[in-house]
C-alpha cells in the first residue's frame, strides 16, 4: 500500500505582510507574530515528512519567517535526528508585499507541486487561488478574517497533506473542487473572490480593509456559513449556503433604518455592525449579471481592491472553477478506517510490518519488543 | 471619516504638493550654496505627514525629527518662517536660531523637529499625560524613523505609554535607511507589529506612498487615542527621495532605486491618479495649486534671501542666563 | 521660636503646598507612591527615603509611580511642561542622569533657544547627590557641575531646610528647566522652616557667616563643613566670610566677588571630583574677575580624582573633611 514517495513535493505560501492591516487597530483582529507563523511552517514540515516528502518549495521573505524556519529546522534536527526534506526558497524577487504570494503561487503551479499549503485569511488564499490552477490546496488560518480556511492544527493538516501527497487515501474522497466570484470590469479585468464580493460607495481602495458597513450596498457570496466572520456573516446569519452546494447568495444592503430587516453582523474579529438588508437573493452558477451601483469600490474577500466609476461596466458571475481544496478531516478520518497509523508486529520476529506507512519518530520505534 | 470634502481632497493636495516642492526647492538652493548647515529631506514622504496631520487640530501635539519639514508644514507651521529659518534668518520661526533641526511652532501644536534619533517619542508621553491628566481629548504623535525605533528611548515611551494608557501614537516612518543602513539589517524585530504586541499596544502597517491608506489608518488610530483607548503603532513603509542629508552620495542605495520609486508609487501622482479617474477632482484645480504652491516656495526663498541675519544683540536672549 | 522641621520634611511640605496651590503640578518618579499594581497598600515607600511619603493620601494620582525608565518619564515630564504642567520628576539618584541626560541637555535646555523663545519648559527634576552614605562609586557622586555646564537648566543645591522649602517652591513656579539637587546626608538635618509657603530668588547667595580676613565659598554639604571650621577660627581671631552661593546656575558673582575683594584670600571647597567642577568654576571666576584683589594662592579643597569609594575608611577619606579646609584657610593667610 505504501507508494514510492520519490519527488513528492509541497509549496508553502507564508507571507509575514499579510494580517497586518489596519483591522488590529479597530477591532484587535489577530495578529499571529512571525515567530509563530515560523513555528507553524516547521510544524507542518516535519509532519508531511512523517508520511515521506523530498522537498518544500518556500516562498522567500525578508520579513523573518524564512530565517527563523531555517534555525528551527536545524535544532529539530541537532534535537532529534529526524529527516527532514530539502527546503528550497522560490526565485522570485521580495517585494515585501501581497505580490510575494502571487509570484510564488505562480512558480508553484509552473514546478507542479503536489500541494500547496498557505498561511494567511481569505486575502491570501484569493491570492494563491487565482494562479494555482487544481493542484490541491490546504489552508492554515492566520489571517484576519478565516471564512475560507477552516481552523486546524498545523500538524493535522502536514498529516492530512502526507496521506494525500503519498496516495494513502484516495483523492477523489478528499478533494473539493470551490466556487469562485468572477468580476469583470468593462471586459478587460477578470478578477476573483473565494467568498464575497463587497460593492461599497467608497471613495478610495485606501487602508483596503472593509469595516465602515454605512457604505456597503451590494454583497456576493460563494457560500455563508452561519459560524463565519466577516462580510460572509451577513449572508451567513441570514440565509445560509454550504460550500457544496451548487449556488451562491446575493445580498442588497442599505442603512438599517431604510430596511425591514437587519442583521448584527461579526463583519471582523470582536466587531460587530448592524446592516439593513433590503433583499436576498439565490446567485445561480454561470449567470451573469450587473451591479446595481453607480461608483465606488469592489472589495475582494474583505478588501477594498479596485475602485469603479459610472461609466464602467462590471458583470459579476458565479462559477465552479475555483481552487481545489484538501478536505483535512476526511482525510484522516479515512486513513483512520483504512487503519493506516496503527503499527502492527509480529511480536516473536519483532519485525515491522512493510504495509505500514506511518513512520513514526524514533522514540515510538524502540518500544516494540516484548 | 470615509469620505472627505472636496475641499479636504483640495487641502491634503496642496499639503503634500507644498512639501514636495519645499523640498525640492531646499535641495536645489543648498545645492547652490545658499542654504547652511545640515539639512535632511522629506521629499517622497508627503503622504505620511499629511495623513496623519490632517486629522489633528492645534491642541494635539507633535514630535518631529531631522527630517521634519513635512512633518512642520502639515502641522501648519508658516513657511515663509520656515524658509527663513532654514536661512538663518531674524524672519525665522525661531529667529534663526534653531534652524532646519530644530524648527518648532508650539502654537501649532509642533513640539519641534529634533537633531537627536530617539529625541521625540519620551516628550510625547508627555503630552500624552497632560492631554489625559486635564481631561481633554488631545493626543500626541510621536514620528521617527526606522534608525530612531530601535533607540531606547523609543522603547522606554512605547512601554510607559501602555502603563500609563496615554493617547499618544507612535508611527515610525520606515523609509528603509537609517542614514546609509538598511532597516532589514538593523531593525531586529521581523515586522513592528510583533515589536508593538510586545509593548501591548496595537500595531499596523500601511502604505506610506498611499495617502488615503495613511489617512485611514491614522484616522482610526487617532479616534482609539481620542476616546481613551490608549496608545497604537503605525509603520509607514515610504521612501525618500534624496539622502539622508543634503550632499549624501547614496552609494548605498540600490540601482535606479529612487527612480523606480519615482516612476511607479510617488505619492502626488497616486493621488492626482485616484482622484481624477473617481472625479472627485478635476485636474486643472491641482494643476492651480500647483502654480500657487509654486509661487509662494518661489517667494518664500524671496523674502528668506532678502531678509536680515538675525543682530549679535539676541545672542544672549530667549534664554534665562548668560555667564 | 519658629518651628524647626528636617531637610526632607521640607521637600515634601513644599511639593504638598505647591500641589495643593496648582493643579498643574504633578509628581513622578520611581515608588515615589511606591506599591504600584503590588499586592500590598500604595505609598508603601514615598520614595526611596521616604521624602514624599503621604503625598499620595492628599493628591491622589497627581504623583505617579513610573517604571524604572528614566528616559522614559524624564522625557515625559519634559514634554507635559510644554503643554504647560508643572511637572516634578525624582531621578533618585543624580547618578543615574547618565541614562536620561539627553532629555535634560538636549531637550529641555534647549526648547527655549532653539524655539526662538516660543517654549517654556517648567520642569523640576529632583534628585539626591553627594557622599557619606557608604553608597559606593554609582550612588555617591555630587555632578552638579555637569549640570551647570549646560545652558539654559537652573541648578539648585539647597544646604539647609529653609532653603530647601523656599528654594524648591521657586523651582516649581520658575518656568525654566531645574536640577534641585537634594544632599542626602543632610535629609535629617532639623531647622527653622516657616510654616506658611514662600519663596528664596535664585542666583541670591546666603552669606553664612561673616568675616573679613578669608572668604570660603562651599556648596551644598560642605557650607556646614565651612561655617564649622570658621567657627573654630573665629575663636582665634581669624574671621571668615562663607558663603553658600545656593544656585550654581545662576551664580550670585557679585557676593562672591564682593568678599574676595575685601578679604583678597579664597578657599572654595566643593565635594565633587576637581576636575572641571565648582571649585575651578569659582577660581577661574576669582582669577579673572577679582585677580587684582587677590593676595594668595586660591586653595581648592575637593574630593580627590577618583570614584567615590565603598569602604568606611577611604570613603571617609575621600569626602573634603574639616580639617583640610582648615588647613586651605591658615594657607591662603601665610
Amino acid at each position: 500500500m505504501r507508494t514510492s514517495n520519490k519527488n513528492k513535493s509541497i509549496g508553502i505560501v507564508a507571507n509575514p505582510y499579510s494580517s497586518r492591516d489596519i483591522r488590529r487597530l479597530i477591532s484587535s483582529a489577530t495578529s499571529i507574530q512571525t515567530v509563530e507563523r515560523a513555528n507553524i511552517v516547521e510544524r507542518i514540515i516535519v509532519s508531511v515528512a512523517n508520511f515521506g516528502l523530498d522537498r518544500v518549495y518556500m516562498m522567500p521573505d525578508k520579513g523573518g519567517i524564512s530565517s527563523h524556519l531555517l534555525r528551527n529546522l536545524k535544532t529539530q534536527q541537532r534535537l532529534k535526528d529526524v529527516d527532514l526534506p530539502e527546503i528550497e526558497f522560490l526565485d522570485i524577487p521580495i517585494t515585501s508585499t501581497a505580490e510575494d504570494s502571487e509570484n510564488a503561487a505562480k512558480l508553484l503551479f509552473e514546478k507542479s507541486v503536489d500541494a500547496v499549503l498557505i498561511l494567511g485569511g481569505d486575502g491570501t488564499h484569493r491570492v494563491v487561488a487565482k494562479e494555482i490552477g487544481d493542484i490541491p490546496m490546504a489552508s492554515i488560518s492566520t489571517g484576519t478574517n478565516n471564512a475560507f480556511p477552516r481552523f486546524y492544527e498545523a500538524t493535522l493538516i502536514g498529516m492530512a497533506i502526507g496521506l494525500y501527497i503519498n496516495g494513502i487515501v484516495p483523492a477523489e474522497e478528499i478533494l473539493h473542487k470551490n466556487k469562485t466570484i468572477h468580476v469583470r470590469l468593462n471586459d478587460d479585468v477578470d478578477e476573483i473572490a473565494l467568498v464575497d464580493v463587497a460593492i461599497t460607495n467608497d471613495q478610495w481602495v485606501g487602508a483596503r480593509a472593509l469595516w465602515q458597513m454605512e457604505n456597503l450596498k451590494e454583497l456576493y457570496l460563494t457560500f455563508c456559513e452561519p459560524s463565519a466572520i466577516g462580510m460572509s456573516s451577513i449572508g451567513g446569519l441570514l440565509k445560509p449556503v454550504s460550500r457544496s452546494q451548487q449556488n451562491g447568495l446575493k445580498v442588497i444592503t442599505a442603512a438599517p433604518d431604510n430596511c425591514e430587516q437587519s442583521v448584527n453582523c461579526p463583519i471582523a474579529p470582536g466587531l460587530f455592525e448592524e446592516v439593513g438588508i433590503v433583499s436576498s437573493d439565490i446567485l445561480e452558477v454561470d449567470e451573469p449579471c450587473k451591479i446595481e451601483t453607480q461608483y465606488g469600490v469592489i472589495a475582494f474577500d474583505g478588501e477594498r481592491e479596485i475602485e469603479f466609476k459610472k461609466q464602467d461596466d462590471v458583470v459579476i458571475e458565479l462559477k465552479n472553477d475555483g481552487p481545489v481544496t484538501i478536505d483535512i478531516n476526511k482525510a484522516i478520518e479515512i486513513a483512520v478506517k483504512q487503519g493506516s497509523f496503527v503499527k502492527k508486529k509480529d511480536k516473536f520476529l519483532n519485525q515491522e510490518n512493510t504495509d505500514v506507512v506511518y513512520k513514526g519518530s524514533k522514540t515510538n520505534e524502540k518500544v516494540v519488543s516484548v | 471619516m470615509s469620505e472627505l470634502s472636496k475641499n479636504q481632497l483640495l487641502d491634503a493636495y496642496r499639503m503634500m504638493r507644498t512639501i514636495r516642492d519645499f523640498e525640492v526647492r531646499v535641495h536645489d538652493e543648498f545645492a547652490k550654496g545658499g542654504i547652511p548647515g545640515f539639512v535632511h529631506l522629506y521629499a517622497g514622504e508627503e503622504a505620511s505627514a499629511t495623513g496623519i496631520c490632517m486629522h489633528l487640530n492645534d491642541e494635539d501635539r507633535i514630535a518631529s525629527t531631522h527630517r521634519g519639514h513635512g512633518h512642520c508644514i502639515a502641522k501648519g507651521v508658516d513657511v515663509m518662517g520656515m524658509m527663513a529659518e532654514i536661512y538663518g534668518k531674524e524672519t525665522g520661526t525661531c529667529k534663526g536660531k534653531g534652524g532646519s533641526m530644530h524648527i518648532a511652532d508650539l502654537d501649532r501644536g509642533m513640539l519641534g523637529a529634533n537633531g537627536i534619533v530617539g529625541g521625540g517619542p519620551p516628550l510625547i508621553c508627555g503630552v500624552g499625560l497632560a492631554h489625559k491628566m486635564r481631561g481633554t481629548d488631545g493626543v500626541g504623535i510621536a514620528f521617527f524613523g526606522d534608525g530612531a525605533s530601535n533607540q531606547g528611548t523609543t522603547l522606554e515611551a512605547m512601554n510607559l505609554a501602555t502603563v500609563w494608557n496615554l493617547p499618544c501614537i507612535f508611527v515610525v516612518e520606515n523609509n528603509g535607511y537609517a542614514e546609509t543602513t538598511s532597516s532589514e539589517w538593523s531593525v531586529s524585530c521581523d515586522s513592528y507589529a510583533d515589536r508593538a504586541a510586545g509593548f501591548g499596544m496595537p500595531g499596523t502597517t500601511c502604505d506610506g506612498h498611499d495617502f488615503f491608506a495613511v489617512y485611514e489608518t491614522a484616522g482610526e488610530a487617532i479616534k482609539r487615542a481620542r476616546s481613551g483607548g490608549g496608545p497604537s503603532f503605525i509603520e509607514v513603509k515610504l521612501n525618500r527621495y534624496y539622502g539622508h542629508f543634503e550632499g549624501d552620495s547614496q552609494t548605498y542605495r540600490g540601482d535606479n532605486e529612487v527612480e523606480k520609486i519615482k516612476a511607479e508609487k510617488d505619492c502626488l501622482m497616486l493621488f492626482r491618479k485616484r482622484v481624477t479617474e473617481a472625479n472627485l477632482l478635476d485636474a486643472s484645480e491641482m494643476d492651480a495649486i500647483d502654480k500657487e504652491v509654486a509661487e509662494l516656495i518661489d517667494e518664500s526663498v524671496k523674502k528668506a534671501e532678502a531678509a536680515a541675519e538675525p543682530s549679535v544683540d539676541t545672542l544672549l536672549t530667549d534664554v534665562y542666563v548668560s555667564y | 521660636m519658629a518651628r524647626k522641621i528636617t531637610y526632607q520634611q521640607a521637600v515634601n511640605e513644599a511639593l504638598d503646598q505647591e500641589m495643593a496651590r496648582d493643579p498643574s503640578v504633578i509628581v513622578m518618579g520611581e515608588d515615589v507612591v511606591g506599591g504600584q499594581g503590588s499586592p500590598g497598600e500604595m505609598d508603601a515607600w514615598g520614595g526611596v527615603l521616604g521624602v514624599t511619603k503621604g503625598l499620595y493620601a492628599k493628591h491622589g494620582d497627581r504623583i505617579m509611580d513610573t517604571p524604572i525608565t528614566e528616559s522614559g518619564y524624564i522625557g515625559a515630564a519634559v514634554g507635559a511642561a510644554t503643554c504647560g504642567m508643572r511637572p516634578v520628576a525624582e531621578l533618585m539618584f543624580i547618578d543615574f542622569m547618565g541614562v536620561c541626560l539627553d532629555q535634560i541637555f538636549n531637550q529641555a535646555g534647549k526648547f527655549k533657544y532653539m524655539f526662538g523663545g516660543k517654549a517654556e519648559t517648567p520642569v523640576v527634576i529632583r534628585a539626591m547627590y553627594g557622599a557619606g552614605f557608604r553608597a559606593a562609586a554609582q550612588h555617591s557622586q555630587c555632578l552638579y557641575s555637569v549640570f551647570t555646564h549646560f545652558p539654559g537648566i537652573k541648578v539648585v543645591l539647597p544646604s539647609t531646610p529653609y532653603d530647601v522649602k523656599g528654594l524648591l517652591i521657586q523651582s516649581i513656579r520658575d518656568n525654566d528647566p531645574v536640577m534641585f539637587l537634594e544632599h542626602k546626608m543632610l535629609y535629617t538635618l532639623e531647622g527653622e522652616v516657616p510654616e506658611e509657603p514662600y519663596t528664596i530668588p535664585f542666583g541670591e547667595a546666603n552669606l553664612v557667616r561673616e568675616g573679613g580676613d578669608v572668604t570660603i565659598v562651599g556648596f551644598g554639604r560642605m557650607v556646614h563643613l565651612a561655617a564649622e571650621v570658621a567657627d573654630k577660627l573665629a575663636k582665634e581671631g581669624i574671621s571668615c566670610d562663607v558663603i553658600d552661593p545656593r544656585t550654581t546656575s545662576p551664580l550670585d558673582e557679585e557676593t562672591i566677588l564682593e568678599s574676595i575683594e575685601n578679604t583678597g584670600r579664597l578657599v572654595v571647597v566643593d565635594e565633587s571630583n576637581p576636575r572641571c567642577s565648582m571649585a575651578s568654576d569659582i577660581a577661574e571666576l576669582a582669577a579673572t574677575k577679582a585677580f587684582s584683589s587677590l593676595k594668595a594662592a586660591i586653595q581648592t579643597v575637593t574630593a580627590p580624582h577618583v570614584p567615590t569609594p565603598f569602604a568606611a575608611s577611604l570613603e571617609d577619606a575621600y569626602i573634603p573633611s574639616v580639617d583640610q579646609i582648615e588647613a586651605a584657610v591658615r594657607k591662603v593667610l601665610k
